[in-house]
């Protein structure tokens, strides 16, 4: 690993520290558990773009621990880390297979992110009823996945223009 | 940087495979959308109480450091107050019918709505 990439990969991941903090200013749009817009999976996007599936794991991982260590704490911690993992996996997936592009590759990384979200919320409250919550958060994952999906792609254009 | 496309036909696919899923669970866990009788208050992950919802109460679940006062009103049941963080479980609707539920995950409440048939299976006990 050169410095340069050691340089992007912290940038990403401070990059997605400052998401994930504004995104906790915010309020809610939608008052239900869950839904957000997940501004940080786009970091974690471009690093598996721009690198690879390694690099993305660092970001992933990296943001996850740090967002615990200074706002969230161990619980939040356990939530976020295990989303990561779902979707990272999806991602990566996805990413190795080709067919799909930066959307696709993006709403299924925020709809695994839920499921391993609400997964974990079964097992801590020890009822799988939990899935209740889980048709609105596909939709939810779904939109703004795609989202984060479209500012992966305009960003990550103009890297490839700007040659970086 | 490879492949870097817009949206394409497998990205429909999923996108379909994922709205055929949501439907599917929405359709199982609506199923019977019945008005319930029971109300189960889960916490921590055990039974802690368990009220007929044709009642008008409150009850508070106070471990300290979590508080959450439940109320049921009018064959409905909702949160009431809580001192989570994030207070999603304040804003989620009034629950009637059953199998529809409120958590409030940071303090580990769990409210469920269950008809009388299903009641016989739970061995919590009655107040």
């Amino acid at each position: 690993m050169n410095t340069k990439k050691i340089t992007i990969i912290s940038l990403l991941v401070s990059l997605a520290l400052v998401l994930s903090y504004f995104e906790m200013l915010i309020p809610p749009i939608v008052p239900f558990p869950g839904i957000k817009i997940g501004l940080s999976n786009l970091p974690v996007l471009i690093a598996l773009y721009y690198f690879s599936w390694k690099e993305s794991i660092y970001v992933a991982l990296l943001k996850v621990s740090l967002v615990a260590v200074l706002f969230t704490g161990i619980s939040g911690f356990m939530y976020a880390f295990t989303g990561s993992i779902f979707s990272l996996c999806i991602m990566i997936l996805l990413y190795k297979i080709g067919k799909n592009s930066i959307i696709g590759v993006s709403f299924s990384g925020a709809v695994f992110h839920n499921l391993g979200q609400i997964l974990i919320a079964c097992i801590i409250l020890n009822n799988f009823k939990i899935l209740y919550y889980y048709p609105p958060l596909i939709i939810s994952g779904i939109i703004s996945g795609t989202l984060i999906g479209i500012a992966g792609y305009i960003i990550l254009k103009h890297i490839q223009k700007g040659k970086l | 940087m490879k492949h870097l496309k817009l949206l394409n036909v497998y990205d429909y696919f999923l996108l379909i495979l994922f709205v055929l899923i949501t439907i599917i669970l929405f359709i199982l866990f609506n199923k019977d959308g019945s008005m319930g009788a029971n109300v189960s208050i889960f916490v921590n992950g055990s039974l802690y109480q368990e009220l007929p919802l044709n009642i008008n109460e409150e009850i508070e679940i106070n471990d300290g450091t979590h508080i959450n006062r439940i109320k049921i009103e009018n064959g409905t049941a909702y949160m009431m107050e809580a001192n989570c963080p994030d207070e999603l479980c304040l804003n989620t609707n009034h629950i009637s019918k059953s199998n529809e539920i409120i958590v409030c995950l940071p303090n580990k409440v769990y409210i469920e709505i269950n008809d009388d048939n299903s009641t016989n299976e739970i061995d919590g006990f009655v107040n």
